[in-house]
C-alpha cells in the first residue's frame, strides 16, 4: 500500500501536473462526440500503467500527449459507425453555414473570435496549430506526438495559419467569414 | 518590398519569397542561427513580410491567450483520474509489465529460465536462440502500445529503408490482410544483435511485432519454429538473408499463418 502511494505520488508530481494543457487541448481538439475529461482521464490511465517504463527526466509532457492523441485517434475510429455531427453544427450562430457574418474592420479582433473560428479548421489542422501555438510544442516533439513526419506538421500549421487569417481577415464587404 | 525578386550575383539576403517560406519557422524559432540572421536581416527592411510576421504572432499571441484563459476543470477530473487509478490498482492482478523495475527484473528471470528449462526439453542444444525468443517476446511486451512506440517511425519511407537494412526487401511486410495497419518501426537490440522492430495495430486485437534483421548464424532455423512465452506467441522462421520473428497475442497456429505469410512476402 505504501508502495503505491509512493508511486502515486511520483506520478502526480510528473504526469498530472499537466493536466490543464491536456484538458484544454482534448477540450479543443477532439472534435464532436468525444468527451474531453473521458480523453483525459483514459489518457492518465494509460500512463500510469506504463508508468514503470517511463525515464524521469525525459520528456513526460510529450509522452503524455502522444498517448492522448492515441486515445482521440481510437475514439474517431470507434465513432465511424455512428451518425456523426459536425463540429461546425456546433458552433455558435455566429459561424453557421450559409451566414455571413459582418465585423467593422477597424475593430480589433478578439482572442475569442480567434478561438473560435479554430473551430472551423479540419481536426488535423487545428491538433497542429494547438500543440504548436498554444502548448508551445517543438515541430519534432509534435510529430511524435502525431505520428507524422515534421514536413507533415510544416504543412499543416502553414495552412492551418493562413486559413485561419484568411477566416479573421475581413473581405471587401466587411465581412471576416462568409460562406454565402 | 522586393516582390520576390531573385537575388543579384554576390546578394546574400533573403528575398521575400525565401522569407514568406520560412516566416513560420522563423517565428517558431525552428530556424539555424545563420538563416534567421538572413530573416531577421530582410524583415528589417521589408514592410510587407513584417506585417505579414507581425499579423501572424498576433494572431498566434491571441489564440495562445484566450486557450489559457479558459480554465478547465482539473479538481474534478484530477479527483476522477485518481479515484481510477486507485480502483485498478487494487482490483488488476500484478501483471508484470506494471511492476517496479526491480520485479520486472525478477520476472524476465523467470521467463529466461521458463524457456531455457523448455528448450532442453525440446532436444535444444542452449544456446543464443532461445534466449533470443525469450528476449524478443520481451521487447513486445515492452513497446507493443503505439504509447511506448516513442520515438519509432511512421514514415512509410523511413520504413522501408530500414526494411531494406535490415530484412533486404524493399518494402516492410503488409499485413492489412489480417486486419492490422499503422506500421510504427525502430532499432532495437537484442542480445547485442540490432533487429528492426515493427509494430502493427489491429482496431480491436492487440498489436502484433514483426523482428527483422540480417541473417546471422546463431541457431534461428530455416523451419518454422512456433514457441509460446508466456502470454505470447513467438515464430520465427530463416533465409539465407533474413532472420524473421512474429510476436502475437494469437495462439502459435495462427501466429504461424501470419509468419508464413510474411516470409512468403520478404522472399
Amino acid at each position: 500500500m505504501a508502495e503505491l502511494e509512493a508511486r502515486l505520488q511520483a506520478f502526480e508530481r510528473e504526469a498530472l501536473a499537466h493536466l490543464d494543457s491536456l484538458l484544454r487541448t482534448a477540450g479543443r481538439v477532439a472534435g464532436s462526440g468525444l468527451d474531453a475529461e473521458d480523453i483525459v482521464q483514459e489518457t492518465f490511465l494509460r500512463a500510469w500503467r506504463y508508468f514503470d517504463s517511463f525515464e524521469a527526466g525525459t520528456n513526460c509532457r510529450a509522452w503524455l500527449f502522444q498517448i492522448m492523441f492515441n486515445v482521440i485517434k481510437g475514439r474517431r475510429r470507434d465513432l465511424v459507425s455512428r451518425p456523426e455531427t459536425s463540429f461546425e453544427d456546433e458552433m455558435d450562430d455566429a459561424f453557421q453555414p450559409g451566414n455571413v457574418i459582418v465585423f467593422d474592420p477597424t475593430r480589433r479582433i478578439e482572442g475569442s473570435e480567434v478561438l473560435k473560428a479554430t473551430g472551423l479548421l479540419s481536426e488535423e489542422h487545428r491538433a497542429v496549430l494547438f500543440l504548436i501555438a498554444v502548448e508551445e510544442f517543438t515541430y519534432r516533439e509534435a510529430a511524435e506526438i502525431l505520428g507524422v513526419p515534421v514536413g507533415t506538421v510544416m504543412s499543416r500549421l502553414h495552412r492551418a495559419r493562413h486559413e485561419l487569417r484568411r477566416l479573421l481577415t475581413p473581405n471587401r464587404s466587411g465581412a471576416r467569414v462568409s460562406n454565402q | 518590398m522586393d516582390g520576390g525578386r531573385p537575388k543579384t550575383e554576390g546578394e546574400e539576403n533573403m528575398n521575400c519569397g525565401e522569407v514568406k517560406v520560412l516566416i513560420q519557422l522563423y517565428m517558431d524559432s525552428e530556424l539555424d542561427a545563420r538563416s534567421t540572421l538572413e530573416a531577421q536581416r530582410h524583415l528589417e527592411s521589408c514592410s510587407s513580410c513584417s506585417r505579414l510576421l507581425d499579423a501572424l504572432e498576433e494572431q498566434d499571441r491571441l489564440l495562445k491567450e484566450a486557450a489559457r484563459a479558459a480554465v478547465p476543470p482539473s479538481a474534478r477530473v484530477r479527483a476522477r483520474v485518481l479515484d481510477a487509478i486507485r480502483d485498478e490498482s487494487s482490483a488488476a492482478p500484478a501483471r508484470w509489465w506494471r511492476l517496479p523495475s526491480w520485479r520486472r527484473v525478477a520476472a524476465v528471470a523467470a521467463l529466461l529460465l521458463i524457456t531455457t528449462l523448455a528448450a532442453l526439453r525440446g532436444g535444444w542444444a542452449p544456446g543464443v536462440n532461445e534466449k533470443v525468443y525469450a528476449a524478443v517476446a520481451l521487447d513486445h511486451a515492452a513497446h507493443c502500445s503505439a504509447d511506448m512506440m516513442m520515438g519509432a517511425t511512421t514514415d512509410p519511407e523511413e520504413l522501408n529503408r530500414l526494411a531494406a537494412s535490415y530484412g533486404h526487401v524493399r518494402a516492410i511486410p503488409d499485413l492489412l490482410a489480417f486486419g492490422y495497419g499503422d506500421p510504427r518501426g525502430r532499432v532495437c537490440k537484442i542480445n547485442e544483435v540490432e533487429f528492426l522492430h515493427l509494430t502493427y495495430y489491429h482496431p480491436t486485437e492487440r498489436p502484433l511485432s514483426i523482428f527483422l534483421r540480417p541473417h546471422a548464424s546463431d541457431g534461428i532455423g530455416e523451419k518454422l519454429t512456433a514457441l509460446n512465452q508466456d502470454r505470447f506467441s513467438v515464430v520465427s522462421i530463416s533465409s539465407s538473408v533474413t532472420d524473421l520473428f512474429v510476436v502475437s497475442s494469437f495462439d502459435e497456429r495462427r501466429t504461424a499463418a501470419i509468419a508464413d505469410a510474411v516470409a512468403k512476402q520478404l522472399s
